[in-house]
């Protein structure tokens, strides 16, 4: 396989400060080389960490308790050292205890009066460097901010159903066993763009299959190796298997030639159970989650309930559905499992927050003589709430766009603006149920998209095409034809938006639980133990009987 | 006399921003703007333009792209200044009154 052009530069930096960043360059130009000559040196550079944490933290834990603090507890309000007036947003000198505002550059007057070298913006966690006269940027840093503000966030949120807090987070520290297993490796790169052919009609698979290539979650699976087909026990016919070849594929070195998915068209084919065969135009939607299922079945170790394969990890989330009744009052809640959010469209301005304020709205329910299980009353007015109850990492929004009107279905092209990130809270069942304040960190609600499939066009002559980006570099994809793309170009397409997908920008990990099939494998192992026991021990019992017998005898 | 004027005007400014600040209504306040300018795609277009402007910086730097930004963010979009308006007038209004 070809070495990545950057392998040979690359070489093992072994300082502290950069002791997680693998692959960082210690020659990179977009490096502040004062901040580097000071964190070089032990004791200057712990002393910059250890102030520099301090501000995040002390901004991570200001930022929570404006928005969950018990009333008439006071935030604290900082001041600027130099006017003396709130600074809602300080920026803090790394090497004093002075803080100020940094629109009347009464920070950077501090500075250069003091001769101190670096300031940082408590918000963001950016550092201002005098000599550079610029923001920096510099690994370490970066590295400690997600750090610091992912410490305070694991220590302040609880998970509803269990009572032990998050997983903490443990950044991978290299051994000598991983050198050595590295040393004869090339690295490559791990993002890639590949064309899919149209293998009759088959936009709808090409545009659902970008979308899938490009989410993080399944792309560290695959590329990971986590799905080996050599060792995959299903037989031929196994999504998993496809799927894995297909980022084996795109990942290839290049030069890169479309691709045809035949093995995921025969695997939707065969899951959709006949109603996605053919050679006519199909619902993307539809082909998603017969993949994705098809994908789960083929799982090692997949389960009907509470499931931890990678489909239902990435994509699984739960819809709870609050029915009240007029007469009592009582609320029934029933929660249901769910790989998606289908939002309908209304009229006037769509945007997917209006999409999803519509979705979590109270409203009529349509089954007339619905009975109440708490008193027992029939009535026509109950009314019924859905809301998010378990946030998925990864969110997949599809548009009802595809309504049948009599005999005929119809497509409705109102457009939809979808936001570059949007924040889940206000949507969630906690939030609902508290009347807007929700628990936990900001942060964790925060989603980021990343893939949007588009379809022109009517019903039976439309055409599918999608976004996806890897990092900041977004990619346009019809069928075979990649081009380059901005988000700017993605936000104003005019191919209306049928679906859209968003990662959490924080991943939360609930505490370690031993899977259900692990579980099952010991509890088989310790009965098999016992049944063998049990049998040796009978077998002894029979022998000594016919011992006593032939004594006996005698 | 203007100055003495202008000095009480904003020594008030000050105590009502402090007052906001500490009560946390400021917080509340700016994750309410960020949530309405986010949904009226001001947000978006904000940082596809800064995006831009970065592009064409041959070594950008953060003070220009700041004041490209400030000539930029006028209009904000008019419902959402008139509700973190009438949201502040809420709180000032109680602030006099206590």
């Amino acid at each position: 396989m070809a070495a990545s052009p950057n392998s040979a530069t690359r070489s093992h930096s072994s300082s502290p400060a950069t002791a997680d960043g693998l692959f960082d360059e210690p020659t990179d130009p977009n490096r502040c080389s004062h901040i580097a000559a000071v964190l070089a040196d032990p004791s200057e550079g712990a002393a910059l960490l250890k102030k520099f944490r301090g501000v995040v933290s002390w901004k991570a834990q200001r930022s929570h308790e404006a928005l969950h603090a018990a009333k008439r507890r006071k935030i604290a309000s900082p001041t600027c050292g130099t006017c003396g007036l709130t600074t809602p947003r300080p920026f803090v000198c790394l090497e004093c205890p002075y803080s100020g505002c940094w629109q009347d550059e009464h920070v950077l007057d501090h500075l250069r009066d003091e001769g101190h070298r670096f300031c940082v913006d408590a918000q963001l966690g950016i550092v201002y460097c005098r000599e550079c006269q610029d923001m920096i940027y510099e690994p370490a840093l970066e590295s400690a901010v997600q750090r610091a503000t992912l410490a305070f966030e694991e220590r302040e949120s609880r998970f509803r159903d269990e009572k032990r807090p998050r997983e903490s987070y443990q950044p991978w520290t290299r051994t000598d066993k991983d050198d050595a297993a590295l040393a004869n490796t090339t690295p490559l790169p791990c993002h890639g763009q590949r064309g899919l052919l149209n293998l009759g009609q088959t936009c709808f698979l090409n545009a659902t299959l970008q979308a899938l290539l490009a989410n993080p979650l399944l792309r560290s699976y695959f590329l990971g190796d986590r799905h080996n087909p050599r060792w995959c026990r299903v037989r031929a016919g196994c999504a998993c298997c496809a799927l894995d070849h297909l980022f084996a594929a795109v990942h290839a070195p290049p030069p890169r030639a479309p691709f045809g998915p035949t093995e995921l068209l025969a695997a939707a084919w065969r899951a959709g159970g006949g109603a996605l065969a053919g050679y006519a135009q199909q619902d993307a939607h539809e082909c998603l989650i017969t993949l994705l299922n098809a994908a789960h079945t083929s799982s090692r170790g997949s389960t009907l309930l509470k499931c931890n394969c990678i489909v239902h990890s990435t994509f699984g989330g739960m819809l709870q559905s609050d029915v009240r009744c007029p007469r009592c009052g009582g609320v029934s809640e029933t929660v249901d499992p769910c790989l998606d959010v289908s939002l309908g469209l209304g009229p006037g301005k769509n945007t997917l927050a209006s999409c999803l304020k519509k979705f979590t709205q109270s409203e009529d329910l349509a089954v007339k003589d619905w009975a109440c299980q708490k008193c027992g009353k029939v009535s026509q007015e109950a009314n019924k709430r859905l809301s998010i109850k378990r946030l998925p990492p990864v969110l997949s929004f599809q548009f009802k766009r595809f309504e049948q009107r009599g005999t005929e279905t119809v497509k409705i092209d109102t457009p939809v603006r979808i936001p570059a990130t949007i924040s889940m809270g206000p949507y969630t069942t906690a939030a609902l149920e508290a009347g807007g304040a929700y628990p936990g960190p900001e942060a964790m609600y925060a989603y980021e998209l990343f893939a949007v499939i588009n379809h022109e066009g009517q019903i039976d002559n439309g055409h599918y095409t999608s976004f996806a980006r890897y990092d900041d570099t977004w990619c346009r994809f019809d069928d075979d034809k990649v081009t380059p793309a901005t988000l700017a170009g993605v936000l104003g397409a005019t191919a209306p938006v049928y679906m859209a997908f968003y990662a959490k920008r924080r991943l939360d990990y609930k505490p370690h639980t031993t899977p259900s099939y692990v579980l099952t494998r010991e509890t088989e192992a310790v009965r098999e133990r016992e049944r063998a026991e049990r049998a040796a021990r009978q077998a002894q019992a029979r022998e000594k009987e016919v011992e006593d017998e032939l004594l006996a005898t005698v | 006399m203007p100055s003495a004027t202008l000095s009480e005007q904003d020594s008030l400014f000050h105590q009502l921003q402090r007052r906001m600040v500490e009560s946390g209504e400021w917080d509340r306040l700016v994750l309410q703007l960020r949530y309405q300018l986010n949904d009226a795609g001001w947000l978006d277009s904000q940082r596809v333009q800064t995006l831009e402007q970065a592009h064409t910086m041959e070594q950008p730097s953060f003070r220009e792209l700041l004041d490209g930004t400030r000539t930029r963010a006028h209009g904000v979009p008019e419902a959402v200044r008139q509700q973190i308006m009438t949201s502040m007038r809420a709180f000032i209004d109680k602030q006099i009154e206590s």
